[in-house]
């Protein structure tokens, strides 16, 4: 029995090769991020312990539990430079050097930033053991103000040669330097694909308003003294709230944070991964299912000569399993390439990471092995049984397999099962039941409709071959008889492009409601004309261009916004806001719904209607919100706001942000002026290259072009299942062509062109991805629109629809329809008409 | 309806000279067809037979343009086709031949009157109505029409396939083993209609058969082994057709092939 499974696979290696990709890229994809995100990991790590290579103790201010590290710009509070004379005096010290650190952005010679990505500044150590951070690549390291040392890979970007002038925004402005040397990261060019300025201390301490106070002081021990007796004796010398760390523990705690971040990475890559292999699943359990049809003579003769019902289904799973095993293989080969592909990806994105070679996590790559195999035999399993049911007296009848009439039990099931999982995606996003039923109820979902689908197939193939019906020598009415002619089939290829789709649609669905909130809420604030924010992410905006702005000829007001990540009631990277109590109700309406916004000016905290309904918040109570190593600081919620506008969803006011949370830079001014301000505005600009001026729709799309960004990245992910659905379309027609081989063979005697019996497969093709594309887009705008409600509710429910972009996503699938047709139309075409007529 | 003057008699519908044809190569060769040559006068009832492997489907499939071959020539009328590209022997298998097989080979999932309309439809041409009406009258399926061929006889599939043959009045219809698949009711039916073609609108019929019965009901048999033409028979009854296989060593019968 085996054997004879062996042969048959072996004598079918296109099918054979078709079918194990569809399983291979889920598997390959599911085995590339967990070796990638194992790379990163394993990457930084290495980054963060080269960077404290020379260092054995930090000293720096503790960050109470509920605080938050900063991961966005929230404060490391500064200790006071009057410490190192203590630490240096401490015993086993053998060198002590406090440090600096900002957010400067890089000019290239036009004037106009390097790169869009972060850019930090750092201020040189003066002693010896903690140089060993940079590995100086030429020049000299800074001494004196005007003088500046920058990351190889920016020097190299921007053109620059030691000696050169480069500005430098620091708060958006720029200020000019003389280019004294260039420097690495431990082996990299830069750190993590920012650029790096580096300053000597006191100038960092001058640009970054620091003066008499570092952000960290770096501990050097003497020899026979180790890192843990260094940090308890310096410790002895601190004052309250100021801590001393080994180095090796402050990295392996950054590392570990990241690493926090890179687990979320890791469930997102998987999550894709895995509907890769439930659509190849479907694809698998197609093809089965067709080659049981096809088989029903070969199998009922092996029943004839006494095979039991259990060796013909286990004749059909070995058969699964065989190639579930050779699929997972090639697939796991296939991540460790796709891996390599995105590390190489990345560091073409200037994300240049140490040198290290792939990490291949063992437990990962067997466990996406397993996921293939397991996944290739269940979707095997129905088929199988099937096989089970064909009776010996099938050895001796046709073997056209023939159209499944109408079954109510079907309908019945379908409804049940897709009504289900609706009940469950609403149970998740709405019950308040964890996300995951969501997930599980979108999948119940699709299977809901896959058992409808033969039911569905057959009108929709009707309305959607129609239009194909004009096309010449009935080739599109031929096309359209042969989708109706096996709906099982027709529909079963069809769902796993549906999936495929439905997410795609589902996602923009949701991302263009996100992004119409977001646009919505900023026009809800028509008083705001202009917005003024730091051209790279998060590089911050100098307090003083506010006072700059306002004395622009025509400007009525101005008022800055500060903004930060903050641990906001035990829920981290939340997004808080620093605003003027007098000003802020003349820029924004807020639409006050309790308390009031004067509350602000006695440090007390103003929430959006959304965040107090999911938190049950009232005015009166009070909120913990963590500022990084500036500590906790419990504020009371002053009032409830409705219109978010232009800010975030926590504010405080500028006096109470400034002191919790240790920004000393803004995230936006907001400018009151006519349009016609605009040029004036835009030359007081002028020395300020690292601000850029915004107007109400220009400040939405940077809003929201994070948004833009991760559906982008969605649909790229999603590719990947829409590419394996279209394998399962090339197969199912291969298998069709094959088995259509006399009426083929007898068409192109009669007379058909060998152009139009290609144009015959490709219109059938193309009704099938449509067909899927038509459900997917039906199942995609309800999951969407049940998505955007739950996201948008507190806020007032928005459900944008991007019709022109679903349109393209339709388009697109009949297009590849279209590309899926071409090998079996070749093949169709190119077979033997003799041999075709002759079949039996 | 029928004007066969004498002068049209002599043309040939069909013709080949020296047909050479062979399969496989090097010592596994086979040769099938081994210097052929006979015409096909416009008008009548050919048939062609022989025992197993003497080459009879193959000769049809050369003259058909079905097939291509290693010597000789063939014509279609007038129209050399021995080298015809690929796409003028479609048009020409399309306008001016008509084929029926054994296992019908209809479409399933066109009705009686779609299967029969085809060839007009991939040449994208409107049907004659006159003529479809006495194709159908002929064939005697109008009541048929809209059933699929599932729901068919063999017999009545038969009939729609001479049908779909008929309809785009080719020069001539080739008949490979036309009631190899059909009892011997469903057979004497189909064989008749063929006979009433060449009768009433003066087709032009070559069939391939095994079957000396069905042979009987042409006018001139062509017998063929081992790829060469080894005689031929005027008015044949189906005890001549049987004595001449004796002769030629192969018992023939039903089931054969």
């Amino acid at each position: 029995m085996f054997k004879a499974t062996v042969r048959g696979m072996l004598a079918h290696r296109v099918r054979l090769a078709l079918t194990a990709l569809a399983i291979a890229l889920g598997t390959g994809f599911m085995a590339a991020s967990f070796i990638f995100t194992a790379t990163l990991t394993h990457s930084l790590d290495s980054l963060f312990s080269q960077g404290a290579s020379g260092t054995d103790v930090v000293v720096q201010h503790f960050a109470p539990a509920g605080a938050g590290l900063g991961a966005g710009s929230a404060g490391s509070r500064p200790v006071s430079a009057s410490l190192i004379g203590a630490i240096r005096a401490v015993p086993g010290v053998a060198a002590a050097d406090g440090v600096v650190s900002g957010r400067a952005v890089l000019l290239g010679k036009d004037g106009k930033p390097l790169g869009t990505n972060f850019g930090v500044a750092l201020s040189w150590p003066p002693d010896a053991p903690f140089q060993a951070s940079f590995t100086r690549r030429s020049g000299a390291p800074p001494a004196g103000p005007g003088q500046v040392m920058i990351d190889r890979a920016s020097a190299a970007k921007g053109g620059y040669a030691v000696g050169d002038q480069i500005h430098i925004a620091i708060g958006g402005q720029a200020r000019a330097f003389t280019l004294t040397g260039t420097a690495g990261y431990g082996s990299a060019d830069s750190i993590g694909g920012g650029s790096m300025a580096i300053f000597d201390t006191a100038t960092a301490q001058r640009l970054f308003g620091l003066t008499g106070q570092y952000i960290s002081i770096e501990v050097k021990a003497s020899t026979g003294v180790t890192a843990t007796q260094l940090r308890d004796r310096v410790a002895r010398v601190l004052p309250a709230g100021v801590q001393a760390v080994t180095a090796a523990s402050a990295a392996a705690s950054q590392a570990q944070q990241l690493n926090n971040q890179l687990g979320f990475l890791r469930y997102f890559f998987a999550g894709f991964a895995g509907v890769s292999l439930l659509v190849g699943a479907f694809v698998i359990w197609n093809t089965f299912s067709i080659m049981v049809g096809q088989r029903v003579r070969e199998l009922a003769l092996l029943r004839t000569l006494g095979a039991r019902r259990g060796q013909v289904f286990r004749g059909v799973l070995a058969e699964a399993a065989l190639l579930g095993v050779a699929a997972s293989v090639l697939g796991a080969l296939l991540g460790v390439l796709l891996a390599k592909a995105l590390q190489a990806l990345l560091s073409a994105y200037g994300l240049s990471l140490p040198a290290t070679g792939l990490v291949l996590p063992p437990t990962a790559i067997a466990g996406s092995l397993a996921a293939g195999i397991a996944i290739t035999v269940i979707a095997a399993v129905p088929p199988a049984w099937r096989a089970t049911g064909v009776a010996p007296v099938q050895a001796l009848r046709d073997a056209v397999p023939r159209a499944a009439a109408f079954s109510g039990r079907r309908l019945a099931a379908g409804l049940i099962v897709a009504v289900a999982g609706a009940s469950l995606v609403l149970a998740g996003l709405f019950g308040g039941a964890p996300l995951l039923v969501t997930a599980a109820g979108a999948v119940t979902c699709f299977v809901g409709v896959t058992v409808l689908g033969p039911l569905l197939a057959k009108p929709l193939a009707s309305v959607v071959g129609l239009p194909l019906t004009v096309l010449p020598g009935r080739t599109g009415a031929l096309a359209r008889g042969n989708a109706m002619r096996n709906p099982k089939r027709t529909s079963a290829t069809a769902a796993a492009l549906m999936i495929g789709l439905a997410l795609i649609v589902a996602v923009a669905v949701l991302v263009g409601s996100a992004k119409e909130l977001i646009s919505g809420q900023i026009r809800a604030d028509a008083k705001t004309s202009f917005y003024v924010q730091a051209t790279n992410a998060d590089a911050g905006i100098t307090p003083a261009l506010a006072s700059v702005l306002a004395a622009v000829p025509g400007v009525r007001e101005v008022t800055a916004v500060q903004s930060t990540d903050a641990t906001v009631a035990g829920s981290a990277h939340q997004s808080v806001d620093g605003v003027d109590p007098a000003l802020i109700a003349d820029f924004t309406s807020l639409g006050l719904r309790a308390g009031s916004i004067a509350s602000l000016a006695s440090g007390e905290l103003l929430v959006s209607q959304a965040t107090a309904s999911s938190h049950h918040w009232r005015v009166g109570d009070v909120v913990t919100i963590g500022f990084g190593s500036y500590g906790r600081s419990r504020l009371r919620i002053g009032g409830i706001f409705g219109t978010v506008g232009p800010l975030s969803a926590y504010l405080v006011s500028y006096a109470t942000f400034s002191t919790d949370s240790g920004i000393r830079t803004d995230s936006v001014d907001l400018v009151r002026a006519p349009r016609a301000a605009r040029r004036a505005l835009l030359h007081a600009l002028a020395g300020y290259p690292g601000a850029q001026l915004l107007d109400q729709a220009g400040y939405a799309k940077s809003r929201a072009a994070i948004l833009s960004t991760i559906l982008n990245l969605i649909i790229a992910l999603l590719a990947l299942a829409v590419i394996i659905a279209l394998l399962g379309i090339v197969n199912t027609l291969a298998l069709s062509v094959v088995e259509r081989t006399r009426e083929l063979g007898m068409l192109r005697a009669i007379g058909m062109r060998r152009s139009q019996l290609g144009l015959m497969i490709a219109a059938e093709s193309v009704i099938i991805a449509v067909i899927g594309a038509a459900l997917g887009t039906m199942l995609g705008l309800g999951l969407g629109a049940a998505l955007a409600v739950a996201l948008t509710r507190s806020q007032g429910v928005t459900v944008a629809v991007p019709a022109g972009q679903i349109g393209l996503y339709v388009v697109a699938a009949a297009l590849a329809g279209l590309l899926a047709a071409i090998a079996p139309a070749r093949r169709a075409a190119r077979m033997n008409m003799l041999a075709a007529i002759a079949a039996e | 309806m029928v004007t066969s003057s004498a002068t049209d008699a002599a043309r040939a519908a069909a013709r080949v000279e020296d047909l050479v044809k062979r399969y496989g190569s090097g010592q596994a060769t086979v040769t099938a067809l081994d210097g052929v040559s006979m015409q096909v006068p416009q008008g009548s009832f050919s048939a062609v037979m022989g025992p197993s492997g003497s080459g009879k489907s193959t000769l049809m499939q050369c003259m058909a343009g079905l097939d291509s071959v290693d010597s000789g020539r063939a014509w279609i009328g007038d129209q050399e086709i021995t080298a015809l590209p690929d796409r003028q022997l479609t048009r020409l298998r399309r306008d001016r031949i008509g084929f029926v097989f054994q296992s019908f080979n209809l479409l399933p999932v066109l009705s009686a009157a779609g299967n029969i309309t085809l060839p007009l439809d991939i040449a994208g041409r409107d049907a004659d109505r006159d003529w479809l009406t006495t194709v159908v009258d002929a064939v005697g399926l109008a009541d048929r029409l809209t059933h699929r061929p599932s729901e068919l006889s063999g017999g009545q599939q038969q009939r729609v396939a001479i049908a779909r043959a008929l309809v785009s009045r080719p020069e001539i219809l080739f008949a490979d083993e036309p009631t190899g698949n059909l009892d011997s009711r469903a057979s004497a039916e189909v064989l008749d209609l063929l006979r009433r073609c060449v009768g009433e609108f003066g087709q032009t019929v070559v069939m391939v058969t095994h079957d000396p019965v069905a042979a009987s009901y042409s006018q001139r048999v062509v017998f063929l082994a081992d790829g060469r033409i080894v005689g031929t028979l005027d008015r044949p009854t189906p005890a001549a057709v049987l004595d001449r296989m004796r002769a030629l060593g192969e018992p023939a019968g039903p089931g054969e092939e």
